[in-house]
């Protein structure tokens, strides 16, 4: 080749290197420029400010290693992130958890709130009301509404508004005040006495509500009011019953006094007219003291085969003494005869006919009505006998309403200012005692009616004579002697003339000890008694009970009567099992005692010596 | 000096100084806002600019009602056109590629960023620039002036500006709200002094109204970059410095409140341009050099490679040029002119968000 | 560079005189390298610059790593403590 072509060649040679270089360069610059930009873009999203590399030279720049740098701390921003995302779940998870748990505590207290039978609430400082439950609402019948603007003071009873403020006083001075008992008053005004426990809540060491549980114990209350009732009438009854039998002896002293005045004044005039009503008087004084007698022991009725027409009519009469109402007996002749305690049922009558005379403030008429009736099978009535007599007691007053006749034969149930409300109870549980029963039916504006239904008597009525002369003892007959045992110095002085005047010899002594001594001596001496009257009761000292058990040891024939003011007394109601061969109930008139020891001393007027 | 013009330049020097020390600590630059918004769409300091107009538009309306202001609108407002728009689009270009705006460029080289000064010295060099094409380009803007003889929003629709004020005031005011109840206007930093920048802004609003009241016309720079350029011309090349008519005008005519007489132009003069600005402009820079040693953290950065420097004496160009096309800076029209609804001042508001975007893409494409 | 790492100890770079972005990858790169380190033997590193935006800047970036970042203002510049977060 030649030097010519040799240089040409190596010029284009060289001109292609060089452009070879060149494109290189551009290349490279171009790879340059996008490494740059690059790194400028993630510089940028790294938040740097003056975001040139341009401050770099190209040396500078590779070594620093924008790209790669930026990328690893890239990777290290993203875990962070990824760090705090898994917190922050977990964080949920755990909020949750403490979330669901808050919530299922909540609904088990709510339940327990809702479901409680006691009334619960809870009221903030100033009374009012944040919650109460269902209990409650019901109780007091106030809707939840209605609570929103109510206050703990406007439920309260008048009477424990100034016990309850100064509690609740107490209460927010974080005071621990114990159990507490008022009134509330519901929504129909009714006012319930609750009882129960009030506590504060706090936070941060102050009171910010007060949370209470009461229980409703008007019930109970109730309950014990009645209680109560029960137990003072029981102790007056036992008071009375009490003064009953020292009232009965004195009656007795002055009914067999009144029965030996009346033996000694003529048959007409006055004085023997006078004697008469101070003997009936005394008699229902008796009667009185019989009906307290009833109720405070609650006793046995004394029943004795009657007609009780006559006690109808007595009691009835008596009662309307001075009263503007007339009465109307409708009383059938045959009536059949009934074991009743004459005492018990003249105060059944005295009561009904009482009510009956109330019921007719203006006057007016009530008619009472006697008569057999045979009860169909299916009468309804409470009682056993099917074969009755019927006394009905009819008024035409005001009559009684439905929802209170249900509760008029209730013990305390009255509807007068001044009514004990014992009145009705008392001859429902006397006629209930002698297996009767006693209705009413009633109509408002038309008039009331009482009805007793009494079991006829099987046994043989016993005729009490109304008038009859008092016989004397035959003369010349050997007296019959008695015994009588009574403490009180009066009674027996009074029993003794009065068997004195019946021709009977009389001995007295004061208590069993006395009695028994005197009987055996009369014995000893060839003198026994016939019949022995023992007073049931001696304070202090041997009574009949026992007694009598005693003189029966020493002569089982015996014959010793038993008298006393409890006309109730169980052993006055079945005194032949006691040993007794005759009971009388004190006071007793003349001819009520002349007529038993009849009935008792074998041989009537006259009767031998007991055997020794 | 005698003492009335002593209360045109003392007052505008402590203005300048307190702005600067205020701007640096807070590093609060119109130019950053933007970079922010388009880099790392980071709209925190544009709230800050936000409140900073808000705040100046309820004082400056207040200060009307009460007389505080000498004039209303202020002298050297130019004339409602097109070229607002387009001055605002080049500013726009030139501020992000400088790196920073007006007052920008004067704090950061008051702090020892050699960049930054040499931007200021491209401001100079713009604004030269713009004496040579200043016939066209006025000849331009007159033939296209809308609503002649009016400048204000409130002018145009003649009405009272308070409306205008309540109706912008009180969504910017919910808004400005809600963004503090979020802690939206503040930021957390570690640096040492930092002023939060809703603080300078409030302040910066202050030192407005403050200079509006004192020289008759709000806070403005750049006329002075033209003086420079005057007076280096002048020394120079006089002969064609005197040919150039720019340099001759004397558009400022106004006589303060006091009788104090103002008068001047872009010419190489000590006038009353001189005196309202000069001080202002050495103000901030001694403000923002104050903060930096007060703070220990002057240090003058020049370890800077070759195509920033040409990107920012670039961009320093272009917003001289700008800045007298438009006619004003972004001090003038959003610190002073926006607040007022200005309608030049809202067109060159218009014109700074093209501009500013554009701006950022070159600045991508060169390396 | 270092073996044997023990509990506790500091790591110390001087950034001062750089700007963005070149401090914060140095220290970005410094962080990757010793992450374990700071991670799990309680190392620290420490960064002196006097670059205000960059304390910023590199403060941002390394919480969002997840390390905890100190900020003490000495004699004309910033001391930094970059250590595990918590």
């Amino acid at each position: 080749m030649s030097a010519n072509e040799e240089q040409e060649r190596l010029l284009e040679e060289n001109a292609a290197l060089r452009a070879r270089v060149h494109k290189g360069e551009e290349r490279n610059q171009g790879l340059v420029r996008y490494i740059r930009e690059k790194a400028d873009r993630l510089l940028t999203m790294m938040q740097c400010a003056a975001g040139n590399t341009d401050s770099l030279d190209d040396d500078l720049l590779v070594s620093l290693d924008p790209i790669g740098t930026i990328t690893d701390s890239f990777t290290q921003v993203v875990d962070n992130l990824h760090g705090m995302n898994d917190r922050l779940w977990a964080e949920i998870a755990e909020r949750s958890r403490v979330e669901a748990a808050l919530r299922e505590n909540e609904e088990r207290l709510q339940d327990f709130f809702d479901s409680a039978l006691d009334l619960i609430q809870i009221i903030d400082t100033g009374g009012r009301f944040i919650s109460v439950n269902r209990a409650w609402r019901e109780t007091l019948g106030y809707s939840t509404e209605d609570i929103a603007s109510l206050s703990f003071f406007d439920v309260l009873g008048a009477a424990s508004v100034e016990h309850c403020k100064t509690c609740f006083a107490r209460v927010l001075s974080n005071e621990d005040i114990g159990r507490v008992e008022f009134e509330l008053r519901g929504k129909d005004g009714r006012l319930i006495t609750v009882e129960g426990y009030v506590n504060p809540r706090l936070e941060d060491g102050q009171v910010v509500a007060a949370r209470s549980i009461f229980r409703d114990i008007t019930e109970r209350k109730k309950l014990e009011q009645n209680l109560f009732n029960a137990e003072k009438l029981e102790s007056i009854g036992v008071l009375a019953g009490g003064i009953a039998h020292d009232f009965n002896n004195l009656l007795t002293a002055i009914l067999g006094n009144i029965s030996l005045a009346l033996e000694h004044v003529p048959e007409s005039g006055s004085a023997r007219k006078n004697l008469g009503e101070a003997e009936t008087a005394s008699l229902r004084a008796r009667d009185l003291t019989q009906q307290l007698l009833t109720f405070s022991k609650g006793g046995a009725p004394i029943r004795r085969t009657t007609s009780i027409a006559d006690i109808i009519r007595d009691s009835a009469r008596f009662a309307l003494r001075g009263s503007n109402v007339r009465c109307e007996f409708a009383l059938s002749d045959n009536l059949f005869p009934v074991d009743i305690d004459a005492g018990q049922f003249t105060q059944v009558i005295h009561n009904l006919v009482s009510n009956a005379d109330q019921a007719l403030p203006a006057g007016g008429t009530l008619s009472i009505r006697a008569e057999n009736v045979v009860l169909p099978a299916d009468h309804g009535l409470p009682m056993k006998a099917h074969r009755c007599v019927r006394v009905s007691v009819e008024d035409q007053g005001s009559g009684i309403p439905a929802d209170r006749l249900k509760k008029i034969f209730d013990p305390f149930f009255t509807t007068r200012k001044d009514g004990s409300g014992l009145g009705l109870a008392v001859c429902y549980s006397v006629v209930k005692q002698h297996e009767g029963a006693l209705t009413v039916e009633s109509t408002p504006g038309v008039g009331t009616t009482f009805f007793i239904h009494l079991p006829a008597s099987e046994g043989v009525q016993s005729q009490v004579p109304r008038s009859e002369a008092i016989p004397v003892a035959a003369e010349g007959s050997p007296s019959r002697r008695v015994l009588v045992m009574d403490d009180e110095e009066m009674v027996r002085k009074v029993a003794m003339e009065v068997l004195g005047s019946i021709g009977y010899e009389t001995e007295g002594a004061c208590d069993g000890v006395g009695a028994i001594e005197a009987y055996s001596r009369a014995i000893r001496e060839g003198n026994a008694f016939d019949v022995v009257l023992m007073d049931l009761t001696i304070p202090g000292g041997m009574g009949g009970k026992e007694a009598v058990l005693k003189v029966l040891e020493i002569n089982p024939a015996a014959r010793v009567v038993v008298s006393s003011g409890y006309s109730n007394d169980p052993v006055m109601a079945d005194y032949r099992s006691f040993g007794f061969c005759g009971v009388i109930a004190k006071p007793y008139r003349i001819r009520d005692l002349r007529e038993l020891l009849d009935r008792v001393v074998p041989g009537g007027e006259g009767g031998g010596k007991s055997p020794a | 000096m005698d003492a009335t013009t002593s209360s045109i330049i003392l007052p505008g020097a402590i203005i300048g100084v307190a702005a600067g020390f205020v701007m640096h600590r807070a590093d609060f630059c119109l130019a950053g806002a933007f970079r922010d918004l388009f880099l790392f769409r980071k709209t925190f300091m544009l709230r800050a600019v936000l409140l900073l107009v808000f705040a100046s538009m309820l004082l400056s309306d207040g200060a009307r009602h009460l007389g505080l202001l000498p004039f209303y609108p202020f002298p050297l407002m130019g004339a409602i056109s097109p070229a607002n728009f387009i001055g605002g689009t080049l500013f726009g270009i030139g501020m992000v590629l400088a790196g920073g705006c007006v007052v920008g460029t004067l704090y950061r080289s008051g702090a020892g960023n050699i960049p930054a000064m040499l931007a200021v010295a491209g401001l100079v060099l713009g604004s030269g620039l713009y004496a040579e094409i200043h016939p066209a380009w006025s000849a331009f803007a007159r033939s296209t002036v809308l609503f002649p003889g009016k400048v204000t929003l409130p002018q145009i629709l003649s009405f009272d500006p308070t409306w205008l004020v309540l109706a912008v005031s009180i969504p910017s005011g919910i808004g400005l709200y809600r963004w503090t109840r979020r802690g939206s206007m503040v930021r957390v930093t570690p640096v040492e002094g930092y002023i939060q920048p809703w603080v300078a802004a409030l302040v910066l609003a202050l030192l407005g109204l403050a200079s509006w009241m004192v020289s008759g016309m709000p806070m403005g720079i750049t006329t002075s970059y033209a003086k420079a350029a005057a007076w280096v011309e002048s020394a120079l090349v006089p002969a064609h410095y005197s040919a150039v008519a720019f340099f001759k005008s004397t558009p400022l005519k106004v006589v303060l409140p006091g009788g104090v007489p103002l008068c001047g132009g872009p010419g190489a003069t000590l006038d009353g341009i001189a005196q309202v600005q000069f001080p202002l402009i050495l103000g901030i820079v001694g403000g923002s050099f104050i903060s930096a040693i007060s703070l220990r953290e002057f240090h003058l950065r020049w370890r800077v490679p070759a195509g920033q420097m040409a990107s920012v004496l670039t961009g320093g160009i272009i917003m001289g040029l700008a800045s007298r096309m438009a006619p004003g800076c972004n001090v003038w029209h959003l610190m002073g002119g926006l607040p007022i609804f200005s309608v030049p001042s809202i067109l060159f508001t218009l014109g700074l968000l093209p501009g500013a975007w554009i701006g950022g893409r070159i600045l991508n494409r060169i390396v | 560079m270092e073996d044997a790492p023990a509990f506790g100890r500091v790591i110390a770079i001087d950034i001062r005189g750089q700007v963005c972005p070149a401090s914060l990858l140095i220290t970005l790169r410094k962080i990757n390298e010793i992450k374990d380190d700071i991670q799990k033997c309680g190392a620290r590193l420490e960064v002196l610059t006097d670059n205000r935006d960059s304390v910023g800047t590199i403060s941002e970036a390394a919480f969002n790593m997840g390390y905890g970042v100190g900020t003490e203002k000495q004699d004309g510049h910033y001391r930094m403590v970059i250590s595990a977060a918590g």
